[in-house]
């Protein structure tokens, strides 16, 4: 290729992309055209601008540098991965734990048979009869009601009721009032 | 592995074959801190995007699409890390101030420097000033196409744009370094101006 006219190959450089890439062959061979040619673009001063230091990029040593980095972050990740689906596969699990004690709850405080244990043991110290443990108004006569006995079962009713679980779900407290039952599951590693 | 193509070599990648990636490390971590260099001009950054640039293709190996030429596929990803990691620095004053500081010291005594025996090096961080007032993509852009050479329609689909795209964002590119180039360093700028 001859030495063009730099002038008119800079004005059509986007048009006829071949032609400006070929002319830019010819620059990098061509002495006499490098002048020319920075004149017509100037910003052909960073054609093929490079740095020592980027040069020098890619020695043995940084080669197996980049490959250990990466191998150290492909690990890092599947370890990651690996974290994430187990805590998916436990919580999978607690999740139908919870389930099934929200169900026996449930049919616990329907039957009307569960006696909590501290509710059980302050009639027995007492010496009272067997007190009836069913939500007010289904089983409960009148005189229940008002005896002092079951007004002292009923405030103990309001009394949070803390049982132990398996250590790795924790405590579920339950709270127990006129309309509600609340059934709260607190995680062992919140340290409640 | 060292007979193998690229595009065979990306393709092991998606059979999660470990020793292409390292045969893939081998063969574009020069090239590619080469080009992030040029994006950022911190040659620490630059081995940072070249390695997470090697990750993100290990992560999205099952992502390769075939119609793609390797080059371009990895070239894409390393750049919009580059694009990415430029987009995070705080303002364009505070990218250009090292590279500043840095010429003046040489600038003091480039006045008997012609451009035929401009360094290497110091044209390089001529370019890194002037692009702080290009945005991202004009950089990143105008390094791939006026720089590495490569064909407008591999540069759009790297930086992920239309070529009309790449050829307005070039236009823009030059206009502005050329302005700055003549108003900075007018003993490089051309005798005629430039066609600015």
């Amino acid at each position: 290729m001859s030495c063009p006219d730099w002038y008119l190959l800079a004005r059509n450089r986007d048009e006829d992309e071949a032609a400006w890439d070929e002319a830019l062959r010819h620059f990098d061979d061509c002495e006499l055209c490098r002048g020319l040619a920075n004149d017509a673009e100037p910003t052909l001063l960073f054609r093929g601008m490079s740095s020592p230091r980027a040069d020098r990029f890619g020695s043995s040593d940084e080669i197996e540098s980049i490959k250990s980095a990466v191998a150290t972050m492909r690990r890092a990740e599947s370890y990651r991965e690996q974290r994430k689906s187990s805590w998916w596969s436990r919580s999978a699990v607690r999740a139908a734990s919870l389930a099934a004690l929200l169900v026996s709850a449930g049919l616990l405080q329907g039957v009307g048979t569960s006696i909590p244990e501290s509710a059980a043991t302050l009639a027995e110290a007492q010496g009272s009869e067997v007190l009836a443990w069913a939500p007010i108004g289904e089983t409960g006569s009148e005189s229940e009601l008002a005896s002092p006995l079951f007004s002292e079962a009923q405030s103990l009713e309001q009394i949070p009721l803390v049982e132990d679980v398996d250590p790795a779900y924790g405590s579920i407290i339950q709270v127990i009032d006129q309309d509600i039952s609340l059934l709260v599951v607190v995680p062992a590693s919140l340290d409640v | 592995m060292r007979d193998a193509t690229d595009r065979e070599l990306l393709s092991a990648l998606t059979r999660n074959d470990e020793l292409a990636l390292d045969e893939i490390i081998e063969r574009k971590s020069k090239p590619l801190a080469k080009l992030a260099f040029r994006i950022l001009g911190d040659i620490e950054e630059s081995r940072d995007i070249v390695q997470m640039t090697f990750f993100r293709l290990w992560e999205h190996r099952h992502r390769f699409d075939g119609k793609w030429s390797p080059n371009t596929w990895i070239y894409r990803i390393a750049t919009n890390l580059a694009i990415d990691h430029l987009r995070s620095r705080r303002s364009k004053q505070r990218s250009a101030e090292p590279m500043r500081l840095h010429l003046q010291d040489f600038c003091d005594t480039k006045a008997h420097l012609d451009r035929a025996s401009l360094h290497n090096g110091e044209v390089m961080a001529i370019f890194h000033e002037l692009a702080a007032f290009l945005t991202e993509k004009q950089r990143a852009v105008f390094l791939l196409r006026e720089v590495e050479g490569l064909p407008s329609k591999e540069v759009a689909e790297i930086v992920g744009c239309r070529e009309s795209t790449v050829r307005n964002h070039l236009f823009n590119a030059r206009k502005i370094l050329r302005q700055e180039l003549l108003a900075k360093y007018p003993e490089y700028a051309p005798r005629s101006g430039g066609r600015a």
